[in-house]
């Protein structure tokens, strides 16, 4: 039968007794001394887009994380059988080994930017106006990314930050921090808010750490 | 929800009203562009990639939205 995977972890990790996509039950199929967090999909179809499939993911690999470093897998993986999940733990054990060894104690937080007074998005007087704008614009984000890494570099073990195209928001980063350091972060966070006046900063998490675990981007 | 905790701002009730949009755009974000891929020919369906945008549209506009109408009485020298 086919399986929805959640999370990978390791090999001891006990899963929270709870239900995933379909309203089936969770489970650890365990394979080369790791395990991945999976449920049946009968239909080995697809899972609806919905929010509450969203959140149905989220919360199976949040039950886990409680007690166990994991991997979140990416939403609406689908393996034909539980012996395609033990090859597939068997071929790329050291490159989780490595990611849960990266990410061991630690959980994501997200950190947006946004403007705080009308940016320059509706319509521009002039084209030469719009330019300056966005100049302008993209020169007070790099500086506030700057910021941003060097401010929460001693709370955090690795960041992402990109500049994102909705009007609402500037900046999206991704810290890994260690569980003990979360509320130290989020209290940094609050004080570079408190300390730009141009920009608010809206801190979510603790996530899994989604952002860190793409062998890809190991050491970037 | 235990992964929801929101905001470290001092200036939080700016946006309190739109936390839950701004933690769904990190869900999204997360759970469909980050994580372990298995199966490298993954790939949405178009018409779920329109989903997924009118969401996010939906939602940015709304957090747009709330930004603007609280953005009248808060004043950094006076909060």
């Amino acid at each position: 039968m086919a399986v929805s995977l959640y999370a990978i972890c390791g090999g001891e990790a006990q899963p929270h007794p709870g239900i995933g996509l379909g309203g089936q039950t969770l489970r650890v199929i365990r394979s080369a001394g790791l395990g991945a967090l999976v449920s049946d999909n009968p239909a080995a179809s697809r899972p609806g887009l919905g929010e509450a499939e969203l959140w149905q993911h989220e919360r199976a690999i949040e039950e886990l994380m409680a007690a166990n470093d994991v991997l979140p897998v990416r939403f609406g993986e689908t393996l034909e059988s539980e012996s395609a999940v033990r090859a597939m733990l068997e071929s790329r054990r050291e490159e989780f080994e490595a990611a849960l060894r990266r990410i061991a104690g630690a959980c994501e937080l997200s950190v947006r930017a946004a403007w705080r007074e009308d940016t320059p998005t509706g319509a521009p007087q002039s084209g030469t106006s719009y330019l300056a704008a966005r100049a302008d614009a993209e020169s007070r984000a790099e500086a506030l990314a700057r910021q941003l890494q060097r401010r929460l570099a001693p709370f955090s073990r690795a960041s992402r930050l990109r500049r994102v195209p909705q009007p609402s928001f500037t900046l999206a980063c991704a810290f890994l921090v260690a569980r003990s350091m979360v509320s130290g972060f989020m209290a940094e966070v609050g004080r570079v808010d408190s300390e730009v006046s141009d920009t608010t900063l809206v801190c979510t998490g603790p996530w899994p750490p989604y952002s860190f675990v793409q062998s890809d981007r190991a050491h970037a | 929800m235990s992964s929801v905790a929101v905001v470290a701002s001092p200036r939080a009730e700016v946006l309190r009203h739109s936390a839950r949009d701004v933690t769904l755009i990190d869900l999204l974000d997360r759970l469909l562009q980050g994580g372990i891929v298995v199966q490298g020919d993954i790939t949405l369906a178009v018409a779920d990639i329109d989903l997924v945008d009118l969401s996010l549209r939906l939602i940015v506009g709304a957090v747009d939205a709330v930004g603007r109408d609280l953005r009248g009485p808060i004043h950094p020298e006076g909060g």
